[in-house]
């Protein structure tokens, strides 16, 4: 799956790359707030999601339009 | 029984498998990594075809496990059973993890845990919509794995997140998974930091989806309409 998107298109491939890295930051970032005691982690976690989804919308902002 | 020679000369590369010196013509690449002629995995597969990739040589069963050769992803699509798959889809991501979409998987378990949270006794006005909900995912569940897996066995071409949205890549063009995910996830936060609660929000959420659906199917629709125009435009020339 990873062969045929660098093949297509090199930004989208990066973004795919990067999914990973950042979801961890978010997560860690959040536990980090829920330790600090400013938010549960219980009510931040639609952060999450929607870092999901502005990764899903760059990764079509860098697909080549067809 | 060149020996002698080989190691005189400067190796090309050394095998994978069994870490033997191998000279320029002795290289059998494979999928990006070298190996010796006796551990090609493409040699095995064409001399054993009817042993698929479950069921390694005895070559390879002396070779170090670690350096082991990677499995083959075409041939592993075949092992699939739909019947197993649907089973498997009762139970949140199971099916998908069979199939081998652990992110769909992943998703699947996600959905399906805020789906029995949400129907907790706090969700006041949207209890009996959300009780609802969760047989008809564990249901979708099963039968998504069930396609999934009739797909795979064919020998389709099985994507990732297949199927959990109509992929709408540039056929419609508009991000659905995700405007869809940042809108819950805002909805959400706004919930949980006591800023709006979701129950403030409820009366509106009916009109809100009416006018959502609508935007959406008034962009397929002009999208559809430019796109026809480009045909027929291309037709012409």
């Amino acid at each position: 799956m990873e062969g045929t998107n660098t093949n297509t298109c090199q930004g989208r491939s990066l973004i795919a790359a990067i999914r990973g890295p950042i979801l961890m930051i978010t997560v860690g970032g959040l536990f980090a707030i829920d330790h600090a005691g400013l938010y549960s982690f219980s009510s931040t976690w639609p952060a999450i999601l929607i870092v999901i989804g502005v990764m899903k919308l760059m990764e079509r902002a860098a697909a080549p339009r067809s | 029984m060149e020996q002698g020679n080989e190691s005189v000369q400067r190796p090309a590369g050394f095998c994978r498998a069994c870490g033997k010196r191998l000279s320029q013509e002795e290289v059998r690449e494979y999928q990006g990594t070298i190996y010796c002629e006796e551990h090609s995995p493409q040699q095995a597969s064409t001399g054993a075809s009817s042993s698929g990739p479950a069921a390694p040589g005895p070559a390879r069963d002396t070779a170090n496990p670690y350096t082991a050769p990677p499995p083959q992803p075409s041939a592993a699509g075949a092992s699939v059973s739909p019947g197993l798959a649907f089973i498997l889809g009762f139970i949140p991501g199971v099916g998908a993890i069979y199939n081998g979409q652990y992110a769909k998987g992943f998703v699947h378990v996600l959905i399906a845990g805020l789906l029995f949270s949400l129907s907790g006794h706090e969700s006041g006005v949207m209890e009996p919509l959300f009780k609802m909900f969760i047989p008809v995912w564990i249901f979708y569940m099963a039968f998504e794995a069930y396609h999934t897996a009739k797909k795979k066995s064919l020998g389709e071409p099985v994507d990732e997140f297949s199927s959990i949205f109509p992929n709408s890549g540039p056929a419609t063009g508009f991000p659905v998974l995700p405007v869809l995910l940042i809108a819950l996830g805002v909805l959400f936060l706004l919930n949980n930091l006591d800023i709006v609660s979701i129950r403030q929000m409820m009366p509106y959420a009916g009109p809100v989806l009416l006018i959502g659906l609508g935007v959406y199917l008034l962009y397929a629709r002009l999208r559809a309409n430019a796109e026809a125009a480009r045909e027929v435009s291309h037709g012409r020339n």
